[in-house]
């Protein structure tokens, strides 16, 4: 049993890295918008699909097919938010969150009629990818795995300086606080909403593409990130970036040692992550680093 | 500096602001008093442009303003206070100020400053300010960490930080105790020699009478009466307002 305990840690890290990325997106649109952006899977598919069809059937290079992905993401972002969401800014929030479904079955049907239904894959026949053994071969860690990782705490630090230092970082804040007396100070709501989207979807994009690297793409892999971002922002308390990430890792490590150390099959991988968001609703409703609610009220 | 003309907005059958207009001039500290549900938060919401009006314009530098939305109005030098304080209470007391400093170099190389010069800038300024208003102390604070009062000069103060020269203060004296309203007043009259406008909401008679060099009344959304202190004060019209008709 302790033998595969290394190789479980590395798989949990790397799931959580990728929830952290795709549900840090999401905190952040319900802390402005106050919805759930239930297209925000789709936004990850999108991101993987647009790698696949730079890098591997135009055959770009990495390092000009990334900075695309993140540039064609960041853009369908923002021009999504300006045609469907802001003239319902001032509806009650089932209205966006309903309409989140509807763009989310929007891009899987787009996506569809362009690469087809079927499931693809960045491996190329013949390449290689580098390996590693460590701890005398108890743990295989492949060069893909760490560029995953490496890439989502880069990201991650780049977020928190964001937010914390810059002052449209600052301004971003202001705005999740309260809008109308960001307006009156002079911050443009609509800019700072537009800035927002492009950096939530940006970075789901690149969960989308990250993850597809470790697995495979298919037009519905969005769902499953999209439910376990929402998981892991529930158990870590919506609004909350640094609940996000521990959300994330709470269902990152839950899922893959559960299914490493007791007899539950990994199909039920999913079922586990519901399973650990109801027991959370039950003994604390406002998530591992949430406020209670009278606190919330008062605001 | 301020112009309201025939100023229109209700809310169902309930006329809020009603056909108003009154004139705020430049470098005058104005009262505006009436009895609660008088419509003065909402002709506050009107001006700012978080409230747009059915009827009538607001100029604003002989501007007309009307359709902007609130964040150009307030580029243009206008900013408020609220009724209830409206801070940003999960931010520093600091931030609080930072958010509404205008980062416009003064001069354009000072645009291409490294990043950090510029943010060490932007903080000595914000510390000036909070310095002003005697809380440079709490900067380091979370603002919900704040008192009350505490909570109502971080506002104003970062009314001023916008660097607007017409501020809207929505009751500044509601609430607090005597030292801190002398503070307030102190606070209000230096800005005003420095030559900032003020538009002032204020249900304490003996401040906002003593502070003011023109006073408009409203009730049920209009300017009933307008003028200096002394004559609102004798106006009939006025002690009708407040306090209902004489019987004969």
């Amino acid at each position: 049993m302790p033998e595969i305990l290394p190789q479980i840690i590395w798989f949990s890290l790397l799931a959580s890295a990728i929830y952290a990325l795709i549900a840090t997106g999401l905190t952040l649109l319900f802390g402005i918008l106050n919805f759930i952006n239930f297209a925000h899977g789709d936004f990850a598919m999108v991101g993987a699909y647009v790698f696949f069809a730079l890098a591997i059937m135009l055959g770009l290079p990495w390092w000009i097919a990334v900075p695309l992905v993140i540039a064609c993401c960041a853009l369908m972002g923002v021009v999504i938010e300006k045609i469907t969401l802001k003239p319902v800014r001032k509806s009650p929030s089932f209205t966006p969150l309903i309409i989140s479904i509807g763009i989310g079955a929007l891009l899987q049907a787009i996506i569809t009629i362009f690469f087809g239904s079927g499931v693809k894959s960045y491996r190329v026949e013949g390449a290689e990818t580098a390996i590693y053994k460590l701890f005398g071969g108890s743990l295989i860690v492949t060069q893909s795995q760490i560029i995953i990782i490496i890439t989502t705490i880069l990201l991650l630090i780049g977020l928190h300086i964001f937010l914390k230092h810059s002052k449209t970082g600052k301004a971003v804040r202001a705005v999740a606080d309260n809008m109308e007396v960001a307006s009156i100070l002079g911050i443009n709501i609509d800019k700072t909403i537009s800035i927002i989207f492009a950096i939530a979807t940006a970075m789901a994009g690149v969960g989308g593409l990250l993850i597809a690297y470790e697995q495979n793409l298919s037009v519905t892999m969005g769902i499953s990130l999209g439910v376990k971002a929402f998981a892991a922002i529930i158990l870590g308390g919506v609004g909350n970036i640094l609940g996000a990430v521990v959300g994330a890792l709470v269902i990152g490590f839950g899922e893959n040692l559960i299914v490493g150390f007791t007899p539950i099959p990994a199909n039920f991988k999913d079922a586990i992550v519901f399973a650990l968001l109801i027991l959370m609703l039950f003994i604390r409703p406002n998530g591992l680093l949430g406020e209670k609610a009278e606190s919330q009220v008062r605001k | 500096m301020l112009k309201v003309q025939n100023l229109h907005k209700a809310f169902g059958g309930v006329k809020a602001v009603n056909h108003c207009s009154f004139t705020v001039e430049k470098g005058s500290i104005t009262g505006m008093i009436g009895p609660n549900g008088a419509g003065k938060t909402t002709m506050f919401d009107l001006i700012t442009g978080l409230m747009e009006p059915d009827e009538g314009h607001i100029i604003i530098k002989g501007k007309n303003v009307t359709s902007h939305p609130a964040h150009k109005r307030a580029k243009m030098g206008i900013a408020r206070t609220f009724q209830a304080i409206r801070i940003f209470s999960e931010m520093k007391t600091l931030d609080n100020i930072v958010v509404a400093l205008k980062d416009h170099p003064e001069k354009m190389y000072q645009a291409f400053l490294p990043l950090k010069k510029k943010q060490k800038k932007i903080e000595e300024r914000a510390m000036e300010l909070l310095k002003d208003v005697g809380i440079a102390d709490k900067a380091h604070l979370n603002a919900a960490e704040l008192s009350f009062g505490q909570q109502k000069l971080l506002e104003i103060a970062r009314a001023v930080a916008t660097g607007a020269d017409l501020l809207l203060l929505d009751e500044p004296a509601a609430g607090i105790n005597l030292t801190l309203l002398n503070q307030i007043r102190d606070y209000i009259l230096k800005l005003n020699k420095e030559g900032k406008t003020f538009l002032i909401v204020e249900h304490n008679m003996p401040f906002i009478m003593g502070i003011s060099e023109k006073i408009i009344v409203l009730d049920y959304g209009q300017e009933i009466a307008v003028g200096t202190p002394e004559k609102i004060q004798n106006s009939d019209r006025v002690i009708e307002a407040y306090l209902g008709k004489k019987k004969e």
